[in-house]
């Protein structure tokens, strides 16, 4: 059956366009975004879980909001919004990883349904959720979730360690 | 946006207000929220006014319109092509897709290695385990033994061994049915493994219409060894309702052997 998107966008847009707000601090992009999120549902059709759609939408829009700032590289307003560039920057590796899985081969690469880490690192760092909390927002095991955020944060951590081998701080501009 | 360490998570409030959250995860998160000092009734009622300003604003016919036209114009990639077993562990452990008793097909770009996830768990049983995950839209869910399906479900396999060696997956259905997973059919040898974690098979498995169940056997031995005595067990098996769901494949004692179960629903 196909999806309604009418009715999905009626009853859970406001929330989506809310979280692209947040995320992206840019009215115009959030509009953009609040658009892509029902896009790729829209694409992604028959494949949704529908239990939890509220879940769902908060979800995609968090990984589309961060493939928006992957791309468009924001400049941080906030010691938060740069944790969360830092988060996205990263996301180039993820993308890498998760194409080994089967969301990467059914939908591509920068897969907006897919539950990435970056987007776990979002909710556990930016969002306050604790560990529990985040696994089971995303469906996942809390080992599985900590090692991933381990694994983020190494980056990050190197990254950080290039930055200040280079003299300079990280630039996102 | 700004980092909440302690403050309860809007997400979570915007779930409890979408009626999401079970009756005892939305009273600790009113309770939580209470002890914050504030109104859970009162946030969720200013959310759903903003619902309604938001609705007002921008229609809900005309975004519809507007995510159909962008969808139009960008049309979802055609799904990748589907590989085989046996060009992917020829290049060297690789991505592939089964569907269930169709022939693999065409040949993709060489994918990515796969990347075992580290096993802290109890031992293995029996040198050998395997694991089922169901791909939802939002993420693969690991399936507990016993669990429901249906046709159409997209699986997810992964293993995980204490020893490596060498081992085979396979399938049978409440139709008496059995099928050779892994190697790819026509594969007549036991696949090398990775020791030391889960290894997420690069590979999907859709359920097909066969009735009742359908049972997953990962069989295992240190040295490499033939795949038609385990299809042989397995058909052996298969013949025997209702014993297939639940007993062994008849097989030596040098071959470890685990099993998984799922109940179709329809």
């Amino acid at each position: 059956m196909a999806l309604d998107i009418e009715g999905l966008y009626r009853r859970l847009g406001p929330m989506v366009l809310r979280r692209c707000r947040a995320l992206l601090r840019n009215e115009g992009q959030a509009q953009d975004a609040m658009h892509d999120v029902f896009v790729a549902l829209l694409r992604a059709d028959q494949r949704l879980d529908e239990e939890a759609p509220a879940g769902l939408l908060l979800r995609v829009a968090t990984n589309v909001c961060l493939n928006r700032l992957r791309a468009g590289k924001r400049r941080p307003e906030t010691p938060d919004d740069e944790l969360l560039m830092q988060i996205a920057a990263n996301g180039n590796g993820e993308a890498r990883a998760a194409a080994r899985g089967m969301l990467a081969k059914l939908f591509g690469l920068d897969d907006p349904l897919a539950a990435s880490t970056a987007t776990l690192a979002v909710m556990h760092l930016c969002d306050g959720m604790t560990l529990e909390e985040t696994a089971r927002e995303a469906g996942l095991s809390v080992s599985g979730v900590r090692k991933r955020l381990t694994r983020l944060r190494v980056r990050l951590t190197a990254l950080d360690a290039a930055d200040a081998a280079k003299g300079a701080p990280r630039d996102h501009a | 946006m700004t980092t909440r360490e302690n403050k309860t998570p809007d997400w979570l409030v915007e779930r409890l207000a979408h009626g999401e959250l079970d009756a005892t995860a939305a009273a600790q998160l009113r309770a939580r929220l209470e002890a914050e000092g504030r109104a859970p009734d009162a946030e969720i009622t200013a959310l759903l006014r903003a619902d309604r300003e938001t609705l007002e604003a921008q229609p809900p016919g005309a975004i519809a319109a507007e995510i159909r036209r962008r969808a139009a114009q960008r049309p979802a990639p055609a799904r990748r092509p589907l590989y085989t077993f046996g060009a992917v562990f020829a290049a060297g452990a690789a991505a592939l897709v089964l569907v269930a008793r169709q022939p693999a097909v065409t040949p993709a770009a060489a994918p990515a290695p796969l990347e075992p996830t580290r096993w802290k768990g109890t031992p293995i049983p029996n040198g050998a385990q395997l694991y089922v995950y169901r791909h939802a839209g939002d993420g693969d869910r690991r399936l507990p033994d016993g669990a429901r399906a249906a046709r159409g479900d997209l699986l997810q396999l992964a293993y995980a061994t204490a020893d490596g060696g060498y081992g085979v997956l396979v399938s049978i259905d409440g139709g008496g049915a059995v099928t050779q997973h892994w190697p790819e059919p026509g594969g007549a040898r036991a696949v090398p493994l990775r020791s030391g974690g889960e290894v997420r098979l690069p590979s999907s498995y859709e359920l097909d219409d066969a009735p009742a169940f359908e049972r997953f056997f990962f069989v295992r031995a240190g040295e490499s060894f033939d795949v038609a005595p385990v299809v042989a067990a397995a058909r052996a098996l298969a013949a025997r309702a209702p014993e297939a769901r639940r007993a062994p494949l008849p097989l030596p004692d040098r071959f470890a052997q685990t099993s998984f179960l799922l109940e179709k629903t329809r």
